[in-house]
């Protein structure tokens, strides 16, 4: 396991094609243990690419991804849910037929048969306490809130506490107030241990959650750095804005 | 105990028994020609039942069911004709040749989804349906292979050994549904793009579902080719690969119980026609399909689906 501040993920020269169109382009930056890093940039950037090459939905082309030292390039994604990546996903995404308990056990079932129970019964409450979702257990997914959905696409996620959460945009389709929970949210994630990469597209919570913040436009980096120093640069400014003509 | 304790408690229990006494004595109270009914209902409940954990379960509208109960049936046949082995070796044989006959085509197939896995598997039935008629050496193609041994004398006997299987499946499946197995199939079914990222190995799961069932239903085909002493390429044709889906879609999807009262409807039904008059008669293979649409337009859940819709209904009326 690598120290605090140490390197948990690297992306190395990643590379993903989309026919002819280059979703990510030689992109290459690393996520320090503890941290949460803030992927921002504009739609079509190939921030969500970068999530689903890192969670192994897609096949790069090219480059590495390298987790805790280990190569997890072009792996099969339960693999990788394995070494101790999870996500979240931009549209809600649960089993909605199922209940929020049911839906938690599946999210705990590839390494709940290894352990005793009484420590499975644990994570559960604990999650459960964690994303408010205790009075709802016995609820059918489907007939949450949006915002409750999204709490429970959290919780399944952090239900075997990851080492890294890619969060995806987790406020999408949220009121104020249920951002500010969110935002709330993810620093006690944070809190927990766990390192966090979050899209957002909200300026104000990508802001107020990221210790640093990388920005990608058509799959290329254009810049990195801490968020005060982000809202000032000019590329970013630009590719937000577009150039003013002369 | 409390197990136990718990399920004395429950009128579905006695129900239960109740429906499986009934069972028992029916033999006996039977024409040889109902008899005969019995066990051919019985053995498309077994395939539909097989059917129903990947259709209904994990969310494979396969069509390609009889194919596995063809491939137990013609290595009874084979085995015994053929090779000179005894029909109970021939019963052993014939889920392992299955198994590893379900285990291949899951590989491809499996990778299909909805529609494109109907459509494969469909195709499957056609080939191994062509295969088999033009193999006649060896398949004895539309004449036949007669003089299958039978697995016990009595039809009787034929028709508990069927419904031993039933019950055993039934347990099976309920086991499966209330164990990690059943979620993970729930959750394939559910999103299969999801599950993956909980560390599930889908495809695993999937293909020894497949290959489990497959095998399941060769042993049907076995016991029912034993019984009938005679098997020919004319009961595998694509059209009967509709005959177990349409029993578990009426029966009810995803339900235990399911296929069994859609064998009811699916196979049983359609056999009063036969007692009728000659035009009458014709209109039995129609009867099968305006069953199968009047349930999926009132109840996509099958005839489970209106069971439990009914009792839901008695029981807010009861409460008010």
């Amino acid at each position: 396991m690598a120290e605090p501040g140490k390197p948990i993920l690297e992306i190395k020269d990643l590379c993903k094609n989309f026919g002819g169109i280059a979703a990510v382009d030689g992109l290459s930056f690393m996520v320090r243990r503890g941290e949460i890093l803030g992927l921002l940039g504009p739609n079509g950037s190939g921030k969500t690419t970068l999530f689903n090459l890192i969670t192994g939905v897609f096949e790069s082309d090219s480059g590495k991804i390298i987790f805790q030292e280990h190569d997890i390039t072009n792996q099969l994604s339960y693999k990788i849910a394995l070494k101790g990546i999870s996500r979240t996903f931009q549209s809600t995404k649960v089993f909605y037929t199922q209940t929020v308990l049911d839906n938690i056990a599946t999210a705990m079932i590839a390494r709940a048969r290894t352990r005793h129970i009484s420590e499975t019964r644990r994570k559960v409450a604990d999650v459960l306490d964690f994303t408010h979702l205790g009075d709802a257990k016995t609820a059918i997914a489907g007939d949450l809130t949006h915002a409750a959905q999204r709490r429970l696409m959290v919780a399944m996620a952090l239900v075997e506490d990851p080492d890294l959460l890619l969060l995806d945009e987790i406020t999408a389709g949220m009121s104020g107030e249920e951002c500010n929970e969110m935002i709330e949210m993810a620093k006690r994630i944070r809190d927990r241990g766990t390192t966090i990469v979050l899209i957002e597209h909200n300026m104000r919570v990508a802001m107020a959650l990221s210790d640093r913040i990388v920005v990608l436009n058509f799959g290329k980096k254009i810049a990195e750095g801490k968020p005060e120093e982000i809202t000032t640069n000019e590329t970013v400014l630009e590719a937000y804005l577009g150039r003013e003509e002369a | 105990m409390d197990f136990m304790s718990n399920l004395l408690k429950k009128k579905s229990t006695y129900i239960f028994l109740a429906g499986l006494i009934f069972v028992v004595i029916l033999p006996f109270y039977s024409s040889s020609y109902v008899l005969r009914v019995l066990i051919t209902m019985a053995s498309g409940i077994i395939a539909a039942m097989c059917l129903n954990v990947v259709l209904g379960y994990m969310g494979y509208p396969s069509l390609c069911q009889n194919v596995f109960y063809g491939v137990g049936a013609y290595t009874m046949a084979l085995a015994t004709v053929k090779l000179g082995f005894s029909p109970w070796t021939a019963l052993a044989l014939s889920p392992i040749v299955t198994f590893i006959i379900g285990y291949l085509a899951a590989i491809p197939f499996l990778k299909l989804r909805s529609m494109f896995f109907a459509i494969a598997t469909l195709a499957f039935t056609g080939v191994v349906s062509a295969v088999l008629v033009n193999l006649p050496k060896i398949t004895g193609s539309n004449a036949g292979l007669r003089g299958i041994p039978r697995l016990v004398k009595s039809d009787i006997t034929f028709f508990y050994l069927e419904i031993a299987l039933i019950l055993l499946i039934l347990i099976l499946t309920v086991l499966m549904s209330r164990s990690f197995w059943g979620k993970i199939l729930i959750a394939i079914r559910e999103d299969e793009d999801l599950a993956p990222h909980f560390g599930i190995n889908t495809t695993r799961y999937k293909r020894l579902t497949f290959a489990v069932t497959s095998a399941a239903t060769g042993v049907a085909g076995a016991i029912f080719f034993s019984y009938q002493t005679f098997i020919s390429s004319n009961y595998f044709t694509i059209g009967s690969s509709f005959t177990a889906l349409a029993v578990a879609v009426v029966g009810g999807g995803g339900t235990a119980l399911g296929p069994i009262f859609g064998g009811l409807v699916v196979v049983g039904a359609p056999e009063a026609f036969r007692g009728m008059s000659e035009a009458m008669s014709l209109w039995r293979p129609a009867f099968v399909g305006v069953v199968l649409v009047v349930v999926i337009l009132l109840s996509p859940g099958g005839i489970v689906g209106i069971f439990q819709s009914v009792t839901s209904y008695l029981k807010k009326r009861g409460e008010k």
